[in-house]
């Protein structure tokens, strides 16, 4: 967004300028040269003037001694401008020019003034000279009339040399000034979209902090275009509302979790209260009520934990989770061994630290190795390993129990889900989604996927069990 | 033995209530904390062994009351409350509850830590009795009931004869004699006396209390609550000291 509207910024400018900077230029070119060809023309006429007595009055003492003035006047000219002039008969033919290797005036370059001279008319207007056009030369002829006849042609070929290299400094300058207006507009250019895009940045920013568990997060009120700025007070307003529906959601679970337990504690003294009078033989039933209602508590317990874990804080420094995951698989092993299941830790040597909070990266742990203890059957194997790559340190929980097939892997970590050839384990169907949710405040993810097969054990064929991983920034 | 029960919630203090009673265990209630504590002045009808303590009260906070009755005397607290989060446990013990019960609690477990805070904790003297008449449970057992616990000799003298009394009868009748009137439950003896949690020592619960009841030859002694366990029974005080009616008076 930033490049592009600098960009159509720029280039709006960059055809201004040319739009300006060129008619200037040659406008710039065309006057320089209009003051040449006047001077020349000045000079043709006055020539001209030099000539017309002495042609028109031919013969006399006083014509042959302006004719040698003139001459003298020419050849000084010439000396001292270095442009050739000479004044020619009408049929092309010099009675005097400079330099004298000049012959004919009816060819070459002067051809076209001089026939327009001989029409009675001053030659001027010549194509425009451009700074590139080496060794172009301004041609201004002046027809000489006595008595209302052309008698003679003045010619100079002014150099352009002068001109040329006047044009391209004034050319310079222009380019120059052209330059630093560039300049100046990109500077504007770039606070104009640091001006418009500064609230944009910041909403991302904090619709990014709202995304992943940062609900407290808000734009600060900034400067920007008025638009952007209500857009911004707007998002707020919504992520007040966002935070305040979650909250209120958050509240009721746990309200619910907890004005539930009364009634079920009055429930189950009741039910204690009428197994007393029941007769001998009903105390499977009863057992089975009891277990119901321990199995409805932790049902109650697991939301309220969901409910707490999604107000958890993602706060969280560098953890070792090395040792975390030692710790962890340290005090799962005796219920492991108790179910006739291996519990195996492979971490490497040396600390991994990731960014999370260890109690809750703990308690999230816990639930994942729950679970995995859980559904593998007497005779397997858990394993907990620790590994990193550049952006992330990720904890592996791996089973030998019965995995999960395509579609359950879709919904494995829902709430209340629970596997439909499991549908008659222990638990609430809680425990993985509170791990989730835990994970997710310090900017973790929980992944499924199937176990590669013969990546242990000999390989029996087929995906057996379930890899959960446990993923946190590095730290 | 007497217990004070600070609940709100009317259905759930009926039903405990109830449960409580059948267990032997006299049971007062009160709704709110200014009434648990105006309950805890002393009546004449002998100090409370402990308090049941809901937290969520409708006038003070019961972590608050729980200080206050601590602050009174030494009556243990046990909190039974619906808040289950660690912080609540945690600053609910550090104010001086001696233990905490997450609602819905199985009644074996309320119960069983019922009796094993009452054994922890000395019953206080009710001063609304002058100390010369204050009696230890087995002096009482033994001007009621003329059954003495000799624990040296692990046997007991019934009227002065004694009777000789295998290990576990000698444990099982000294668990019941710990609180004459108090239902005992089934389970408890079983842990307490067999140390097991295993359900088929029940049977050789009742031989056991079949042969103690033979060999004591008191009638009615040992009384089975159906259901639950059984109780020492005390006959009635044959003075006119004003005993209430429950099954359990006095300390215990």
């Amino acid at each position: 967004m930033r490049t592009r509207l600098l960009g159509i910024l720029l280039a709006l400018m960059a055809c201004v300028l040319v739009a300006l900077g060129l008619p200037l230029a040659v406008s710039e070119a065309a006057a320089g040269q209009q003051q040449v060809l006047v001077d020349r023309m000045d000079d043709t006429a006055r020539f001209a003037e030099l000539a017309q007595n002495p042609l028109g009055q031919s013969g006399t003492a006083t014509a042959t001694e302006q004719l040698r003035t003139l001459d003298s006047e020419t050849e000084r000219y010439y000396d001292v401008y270095g442009s050739p002039v000479g004044v020619f008969e009408l049929d092309g033919q010099p009675l005097t020019a400079d330099p004298v290797s000049w012959t004919d005036a009816d060819r070459g370059i002067s051809a076209r003034a001089f026939s327009e001279a001989l029409d009675g008319r001053r030659s001027a207007n010549p194509a425009q000279v451009w700074p590139w056009q080496t060794g172009r030369m301004l041609v201004v002829a002046s027809p000489v009339v006595w008595d209302g006849d052309v008698v003679a042609v003045v010619v100079t070929e002014a150099p352009t040399d002068a001109l040329r290299a006047l044009e391209l400094r004034e050319w310079l300058v222009l380019a120059g000034g052209e330059a630093a207006a560039v300049l100046v507009a990109v500077a504007a250019a770039a606070l104009l979209t640091g001006w418009v895009l500064r609230p944009v940045q910041d909403l991302d920013k904090v619709a990014h902090d709202i995304a992943t568990g940062r609900l407290a997060s808000r734009v600060a009120p900034a400067g920007g275009p008025p638009e952007l700025r209500r857009l911004a007070r707007a998002f707020n307003e919504m992520a007040d509302h966002v935070e305040l529906v979650l909250d209120q959601q958050r509240a009721f679970v746990a309200d619910a979790s907890h004005q539930l337990r009364n009634p079920l504690a009055a429930l189950m003294l009741r039910v204690e209260l009428m197994g007393m009078e029941l007769p001998e033989g009903t105390e499977a039933e009863l057992a089975g009520v009891r277990v119901e209602g321990r199995r409805l508590a932790q049902v109650l317990d697991d939301l309220l934990g969901l409910a707490v874990a999604e107000h958890a804080s993602p706060a969280g420094g560098p953890t070792d989770l090395v040792r975390l995951a030692v710790e962890r698989a340290d005090g799962w092993r005796p219920l492991g061994l108790e179910r006739g299941v291996e519990l195996r830790c492979e971490v490497p040597d040396q600390p991994l630290l990731g960014l999370a909070e260890p109690v809750a990266f703990g308690s999230a742990l816990d639930a994942v190795v729950d679970n995995a203890l859980k559904f593998t059957p007497r005779g397997g194997r858990v394993t907990v390993s620790v590994t990193a790559d550049a952006d992330q340190v990720a904890v592996a929980v791996a089973d030998t129990g019965p995995g999960i097939t395509e579609e359950e892997r879709e919904r494995i970590g829902d709430r209340f889900w629970r596997s439909p050839r499991q549908q008659n384990s222990e638990g609430s169907g809680l425990g993985l989604s509170i791990a989730r949710t835990l994970l997710a405040a310090s900017g973790g993810t929980l992944t499924f996927a199937p176990r590669e097969p013969g990546a242990e054990a000999g390989g029996t064929g087929g995906p057996t069990g379930l890899v959960v991983t446990l993923a946190v920034p590095r730290a | 033995m007497r217990l004070l029960l600070v609940e709100d919630d009317d259905h759930v203090a009926a039903a405990l209530v109830t449960v409580l009673t059948k267990h032997g265990f006299e049971v007062r209630h009160a709704r709110t904390g200014n009434e648990a504590l105006d309950a805890l002045v002393p009546d004449g009808r002998g100090p409370y062994r402990v308090v049941l303590l809901d937290l969520g009260l409708p006038d003070r906070d019961g972590f608050d009351v729980c200080g206050q009755i601590r602050h009174r005397g030494g009556i243990p607290v046990i909190m039974v409350t619906a808040r289950s989060d660690i912080n609540s446990r945690i600053h609910g013990l550090n104010l001086g509850a001696d233990d905490y019960v997450v609602k819905p609690y199985d009644m074996g477990e309320l119960l069983a830590r019922i009796h094993a805070v009452a054994r922890r904790g000395v019953a206080p003297a009710d001063p609304g009795v002058p100390p010369a008449e204050r009696e230890t449970t087995a002096a009482r057992l033994s001007r009621l009931s003329g059954l003495v616990l000799d624990a040296d000799a692990r046997r007991a003298l019934v009227h002065g004869r004694p009777v000789a009394l295998t290990r576990k009868e000698y444990d099982l009748l000294g668990l019941l004699a710990q609180s004459p009137g108090v239902v005992i439950r089934r389970e408890q003896i079983i842990s307490e006396v067999w140390r097991s949690s295993w359900e088929g020592t029940a049977r050789t619960l009742e031989v056991h209390v079949a042969s103690l009841r033979q060999k004591l030859a008191v009638p009615s002694l040992i009384e089975t609550v159906r259901g639950i366990g059984y109780r020492l029974v005390l006959p009635p005080e044959p003075t006119e000291r004003a005993e209430p009616a429950g099954p359990g008076p006095g300390p215990g």
